[in-house]
């Protein structure tokens, strides 16, 4: 049987800001700057790090992170609360990236190398041991859509209902999906390493 | 992040190779002082951090080396054209796109097509392969290997993934009898391995492989728990598997039809939506004879399927054609690694699985059948029809036709670690109960209760059970799978909220099986 290992991961913001009622930021930020601010900054590396892990490049992650800011700072009056703001704002910042994608003719082009090859290539420099050279490499076999699962979940760190808001699907097919696609990746490593 | 997230092990070690870098921090406070400036807001989002995408595809923006390549190709392909004749091109280009024999390769009338006489088979030391398959005509030969099992004790070479890779297609060749080598180009025989064509008129030869050339194999005693499976080099280079190929020109009349499955039924669906220009819709049915062995809801599950025309490429939907009445309800999912797309002349073209969020939801208008796996092809190259194949379906039923719920009492001395044996039988999948059996105590913590039930039962795995009422509280997640503890088991991990008297109440929500068969849609572009 193998046994979950829970283990606490690193929040990126202290409890103090975290305690500030979400709902209340996003009314004052429709009328006070200085509001959204605060929301951005609880969730700007998260959304950056999202973005840089499909670019692979800096200088779009950044231009699509600026994008996905401006865009939910305007579209804020029309946003309306139902308590997953973080969701909303990384289905814009998905969309962004779409739109970029069909702007550059990448997201079905077979003649660029994939966003998560790229993402492989620099991580090469940090990966070190043949266990996570292997688990890379399935990794870079996985369809975009798996890959961009675990983004969400593993580097963003959204819950499974935020990311089935991203997705549009249900938050019980996300689950499946992701715990499917562990359990696989599991079966993988262990035929290699017993 | 308002929430920690609890990951298993294996989950961080996933999230170490993903991660990237934190933002820089100038971009940070630029960023944040550009949305809180109301002035700079007005600006294009491209100037807020004055840098325009880089867009190296574009014409113009340097032109790219690709294009230049490209451009060149072009020309030296019309020069071709012009100085050796259209019918020759065309003859040329008749001959690469040639037939296909499904499931053995390609025909090609000029192309001296040659198939694998009989499957063959051999052991050595322990370990054994089947090549089933295989064919050669003038522009390649190709085989297919199956590796059966492996009792090999082998030392550990300290070879890493990399270097166990590096070379590799210069030990596995073709050997034929003059003593020439035909190195394989893509030596992977988890599907078809290629290599060269062989000459005209020689049809034995002799596959050379190296033990390694499968993958990986156990060092020390394989019924050890502490053997563990590495790259090593199992036999001498002396001692590599040397198998025996006889191939024959196929039989007049050997050739098979598309599929292998009855022609299906065209529904009649509106051949209109937003992108597409034609669309064929088809359904396909399982071959019985490999469903008695799994216990399942719904033996014969059918597939609808509909092909939808791209600028650049097709998307394909495919779902479970369903009872519509019928209380029960199916989400549908596919073993991706078991379906294959091809054309009519059995060439493999790529498909990927896309997310409904990136198509036009036109395209669902006359397409309403529940949860639908859509494929995207990047090329709309290819002989018509196009052929898709299924193997395995993996299905999920998340209604019943009636409550699949049970309660718990746990007692109150807990420990992580505890196992506690149970005995309680649901049947309501009518002659086929599961059994929970066990109920691991994985964690303690004060928000939640982590754990993992074991249950007996062939042919599920229950994807998900939630703590009742549902969704108050919400499930935390887990995971799933088979497990060792009992025979036919599997297991699901959820969280429970602590509950005073040590009772909860919990619901199967979600199950999913697995049926083999053979299922084939057929598309028409």
């Amino acid at each position: 049987m193998i046994q979950p290992v829970t283990q606490d991961v690193r929040s990126r913001v202290n409890q103090e800001e975290n305690s500030v009622d979400e709902s209340s930021l996003l009314r004052a930020a429709c009328h006070n700057p200085a509001a959204f601010a605060r929301l951005y900054d609880r969730y700007v590396h998260a959304l950056y790090k999202y973005l840089l892990s499909k670019t692979g490049n800096v200088a779009e992650a950044e231009d699509l992170t600026s994008q996905t800011f401006l865009s939910a700072l305007e579209n804020l009056p029309a946003y309306r609360d139902q308590g997953n703001f973080r969701a909303w704002l990384f289905t814009i910042a998905r969309n962004k990236w779409v739109d970029f994608c069909r702007k550059n003719s990448r997201l079905f082009s077979l003649d660029n190398k994939s966003p998560a090859a790229m993402q492989i290539d620099f991580l090469q420099e940090v990966i070190q041991g043949e266990k996570s050279q292997v688990l890379s490499d399935l990794v870079r076999k996985l369809r975009k859509n798996e890959v961009d699962l675990l983004r969400l979940r593993l580097v963003s760190e959204l819950e499974f209902g935020e990311i089935a808001v991203v997705l549009g699907k249900s938050e019980s097919a996300v689950k499946k999906t992701y715990y499917r696609l562990i359990e696989r990746m599991k079966k993988d490593m262990e035929q290699i390493y017993g | 992040m308002d929430k920690q997230t609890s990951f298993t092990s294996f989950e961080l070690e996933l999230q170490a190779i993903l991660d990237v870098p934190e933002p820089d921090e100038v971009f940070v406070q630029n960023l944040r002082a550009t949305l809180l400036n109301p002035s700079t807001r007005r600006q294009s989002p491209k100037g807020l951090i004055n840098r325009s995408f880089h867009n190296p595809w574009r014409w113009g923006a340097g032109h790219p080396a690709w294009a230049w390549v490209s451009a060149i190709i072009l020309l030296v392909a019309l020069a071709i054209f012009l100085t050796a004749g259209p019918e020759r091109v065309v003859a040329a280009a008749r001959r690469w796109l040639g037939g296909f024999i499904p499931g053995i390769g390609f025909i090609d009338n000029e192309s001296n097509l040659r198939i694998l006489e009989k499957p063959v088979q051999i052991s050595v030391e322990g370990a054994t392969i089947a090549v089933e398959k295989a064919y050669t005509n003038s522009r390649e030969t190709a085989i297919q290997i199956h590796y059966l099992d492996d009792n090999r004790a082998c030392k550990d070479t300290g070879l890493t993934f990399e270097e166990y890779r590096t070379g590799l297609e210069k030990k596995v060749y073709l050997l034929l009898p003059d003593g020439r080598k035909l190195y394989a180009l893509t030596p992977r025989f988890s599907s078809w391995g290629k290599f060269p064509p062989l000459p005209d008129g020689l049809n034995e030869v002799v596959l050379v492989m190296p033990s390694n050339a499968i993958y990986a194999c156990n060092v020390g005693d394989p019924t050890n728990q502490a053997a563990s499976s590495t790259f090593c080099q199992c036999l001498d280079d002396d001692l590599r598997w040397l198998i025996q190929l006889k191939f024959i020109t196929p039989p007049p009349g050997s050739v098979l039809p598309v599929g292998d499955n009855a022609t299906p039924t065209v529904l009649p669906f509106a051949p209109e939506t937003a992108q597409s220009s034609s669309i064929l819709t088809v359904t396909a049915q399982a071959q019985p004879a490999d469903i008695a062995a799994t216990p399942v809801l719904d033996p014969q599950p059918e597939l609808v399927g509909k092909l939808v025309t791209l600028d650049d490429g097709y998307l394909i939907l495919v779902a479970l054609k369903r009872d519509r009445t019928a209380s029960v309800s199916y989400s549908f999912g596919l073993n991706e690694r078991h379906f294959q797309l091809s054309d009519a002349s059995g060439n493999k073209i790529d498909a990927e699985e896309v997310d409904r969020s990136e198509v036009n939801p036109d395209v669902f208008n006359d397409f309403q059948w529940g949860d639908t796996l859509l494929l995207r092809t990047r090329t709309k190259q290819g002989k018509a029809p196009l052929t898709l194949t299924f193997s395995t379906l993996v299905l999920s039923q998340y209604q019943f036709g009636r409550e699949a719920e049970f309660d718990l009492d746990l007692g109150t001395q807990l420990q992580p670690g505890q196992r506690i044996p149970f005995q309680k039988s649901f049947d309501f999948v009518p002659g086929h109960p599961f059994t929970l059996r066990q109920v691991t105590i994985d964690n303690l913590t004060t928000a939640d209760l982590g754990v993992t039930l074991t249950f007996a039962g062939q042919g599920y795995e229950i994807i998900q059970v939630n703590p009742v009422p549902f969704p108050d509280p919400p499930p935390q997640g887990g995971s799933s799978g088979q497990c060792a503890d009992f025979q036919d088991c599997f297991y699901t991990s959820t969280s429970l909220t602590p509950a005073t008297d040590s009772r909860y109440h919990l619901a199967v929500s979600a199950l999913e099986y697995t049926v083999q068969g053979s299922w084939s849609l057929l598309f028409q572009p």
